[in-house]
């Protein structure tokens, strides 16, 4: 053994010294969490209280039931969990019998699940009695445990209350959504039917004005009741049919760049006759600057004009509302900037129409919006009643009569209209001293677009035509017959599909007009069939139907329509479609 | 004193220096620790080397974790009486540093990192 080699030597035997006395050192400050023994069957871990902890904890605290059974059903082992679900301290557990929670009538089940699991495993669904003695749904599964800790099997107790009534929960809101469906459904086709009538009974009372001068005072004042009537109906059954459109995601809107001015001036022509009905004093100050929205001047319309009916409905007679317009901007923070000029109010200002420039602090950042404020000194809102506002069919108990009672949709419209724009509207109130709906809709940041305000062509009186009218509803066929007549057209009816074609073959007409759900042929088929033959080439077709959807038009024109009027279509939307078949015939 | 010091090694005051310098720069490092499930000494000495090895020995080192209540076996073979326990298998010569092991200075000198002093 050469020198080099016995030092090698000796090194290595100084580090296992080391090593065997480090490792007792160890041992004796605690420092091991296990030791490995070799044993007569092969190597063995005996690990030390702070090694078993972890897993101790984990299923002392488990949010599962945890037990260890004898091969019997004998409890030898419970964590905390399942002690807490039977309301007994775990200790007490040890040695009873697992059937002891179990009602009669699961035994058996019990009994089968014990037996597979002690061969293997086994799960299935099962009551106890908990603390209070109530049945609580569980779920068992069982395993046995390997034969060196002694024949056991170990059960997880799964607590299925939660998940129960979550299932529960479930159920009903499932429930729930398919009976709204089906309420919107209904309220489609409800608005859809009352819509059918309305025509007729237009067309008639529109007859019964042409003969204003021969009226006696009675039948003039019976004409303007149903009058007044028949356009309160109209608007009922419109917002009906508008609500159930927006519950049904089926609104178009039909965006262009409008000023907010005159849509706030056509909301309050709209609202005008019932302001003056209830001698309110309406306050309005829009800019004197034009603001730019792009947004669908009908709808927004409806929003502001909706808004005034309800003020003008909470507040009591000679009321005061105000209407006011500004520019406010929203700052990247949120913050909100209010336009200088306008004008702040307060209950005693005077009643009139002012106008104010507008001028703010904002960072460049800030984003435009146009904000509408109505207010008014009515009944209020309830605290509790005030989050709801914007619910559907929501509506105060009023003290007031019920005059001008409506369907609680109003509000509704306001909030879903002002978002499909992008916009959001909040309401405020004090119970008894009035409310106040603040509308933000975003502006047209680009200012110096110009705006082409809409050119409204006047309507030169028609050449007469030959129309034949075609609908299934005689009233509706016959009143616009009648009404046709009246303005210098010769007129012929028909309803139903073979009829029409019959009728359009004899007499020709310049025009058709015609219902698309008629009997035996309906109006698309018969709308084919007159573009397929040569002699009625030349002829006019309005397609008359309940369905104004941009989908719906595109199939009358496929059909071979040439217009197409959404009922109860107005004997003015008619007239003009004669007059420019007028103005193309010569 | 080591085999290292050999006196046909071309270069003597080379080989002397590397020793001095306690290790070699291009030396591979072969850990096992052994531990027991998931104590918080195992964790703890699992992080405390990890870390270690990344800092001096970045991408010349194995470390192999070995769970001793999964594999009794190899901690016999490989003479491990009590866990958690860190063995070098290379470079020679063999160390096995048993109990805390989340103490740095110690693990530095069990890995032959740091020279004594």
């Amino acid at each position: 053994m050469t020198h080099t080699n016995q030092l090698t030597e000796i090194d290595a035997l100084r580090l296992r010294l080391e090593e065997a006395e480090e490792t007792i050192r160890a041992i004796r400050s605690g420092a091991v969490d296990a030791f490995v023994v070799e044993e007569s069957h092969g190597a063995r871990v005996y690990t030390l209280e702070t090694a078993d902890r972890p897993y101790r904890l984990l299923v002392e605290e488990m949010q599962q039931g945890a037990l260890t059974l004898s091969n019997k059903g004998t409890i030898a082992y419970s964590n905390r969990c399942f002690a807490g679900l039977v309301g007994q301290p775990s200790e007490r557990l040890v040695g009873v019998d697992f059937r002891n929670f179990i009602p009669l009538d699961a035994q058996p089940i019990f009994e089968t699940l014990l037996q597979q699991g002690r061969a293997g495993a086994s799960q299935g669904e099962i009551h106890v009695h908990d603390a209070a003695g109530t049945l609580v749904p569980v779920f068992l599964t069982f395993n046995a445990l390997p034969p060196d800790s002694g024949p056991a099997i170990g059960l997880l107790v799964t607590d299925l209350t939660t998940q129960r009534y979550h299932e529960k929960v479930n159920g009903l809101l499932e429930a729930l959504k398919e009976a709204d469906r089906r309420k919107n459904e209904f309220l489609a086709m409800l608005s859809h039917e009352l819509r059918s009538p309305l025509a007729p009974i237009s067309n008639a009372l529109q007859l019964l004005g042409l003969l204003k001068g021969n009226e006696t005072p009675i039948q003039q004042q019976a004409r303007n009741i149903i009058e007044r009537q028949l356009g309160h109906l109209r608007r009922l059954v419109d917002d009906l049919l508008e609500v159930s459109r927006i519950t049904t995601g089926r609104v178009q809107l039909h965006r262009e760049r409008i000023s907010i001015s005159g849509i706030v001036y056509g909301a309050v022509e709209t609202v005008r006759p019932l302001l003056e009905e209830r001698h309110h004093e309406l306050d309005l100050s829009v800019p004197s600057e034009p603001i730019w929205l792009y947004a669908d001047a009908g709808r927004l319309e409806q929003v502001v004009a909706n808004l005034l009916t309800n003020a003008a409905k909470y507040t009591e007679e000679k009321g005061r509302i105000w209407l006011t317009v500004g520019i406010e901007w929203q700052e990247p923070s949120g913050e909100w900037r209010v336009a200088s000029g306008e004008k702040n109010h307060t209950l005693d200002s005077s009643s009139c129409i002012s106008s104010s420039p507008l001028t703010t602090h904002h960072s460049p950042l800030a984003t435009p919006f146009v904000v509408i404020r109505v207010r008014d000194t009515g009944v209020g809102i309830a605290p509790a009643l005030l989050p709801l506002v914007f619910d559907l069919f929501t509506q105060a108990e009023r003290t007031l009569d019920r005059s001008q009672g409506g369907l609680g949709i109003g509000l509704a419209l306001v909030q879903r209209l002002t978002e499909l724009h992008g916009g959001k509207v909040e309401a405020y109130s004090v119970l008894g001293q009035g409310s106040e709906f603040v509308v933000r809709l975003p502006v047209i940041p680009d200012e110096n677009l110009l705006a082409l305000p809409p050119i409204i062509a006047t309507i030169p009186p028609s050449r007469s035509l030959r129309v034949l009218v075609v609908d299934d509803n005689i009233d509706t066929a016959q009143s616009f017959a009648l009404l046709l007549k009246a303005s210098g057209h010769e007129v012929r009816t028909a309803h139903d599909g073979p009829a029409a074609m019959q009728a359009a073959l004899d007499y020709q007409p310049d025009v058709m007009v015609l219902d698309i759900g008629l009997p035996m042929l309906n109006g698309f088929e018969v709308a084919k069939q007159i573009r397929q033959l040569p002699v009625l080439k030349n002829i006019v077709m309005v397609a008359l139907t309940g369905y104004g959807q941009e989908a719906d038009r595109q199939v009358s024109r496929q059909a071979g329509f040439d217009h197409h009027l959404v009922k109860p279509a107005c004997i003015e939307q008619l007239q003009q479609i004669l007059t420019t078949v007028t103005a193309q015939q010569t | 004193m080591t085999d290292e010091l050999n006196p046909t090694d071309s270069s003597t005051t080379a080989a002397f220096e590397k020793l001095m310098a306690g290790t070699a720069a291009d030396d591979r490092y072969v850990l096992r620790l052994y531990i027991t499930g998931m104590t918080p000494r195992s964790t703890e000495a699992f992080a405390t080397i990890k870390a270690l090895c990344e800092q001096r020995l970045q991408g010349r080192y194995e470390l192999e974790v070995i769970d001793i209540y999964q594999h009794p076996q190899l901690a016999i073979d490989e003479q491990i009486i009590a866990v958690p326990t860190l063995v070098k298998l290379l470079p020679a010569p063999l160390r096995r540093l048993v109990g805390d092991l989340s103490n740095v200075e110690r693990v530095l000198l069990g890995l032959d990192l740091r020279r004594k002093s």
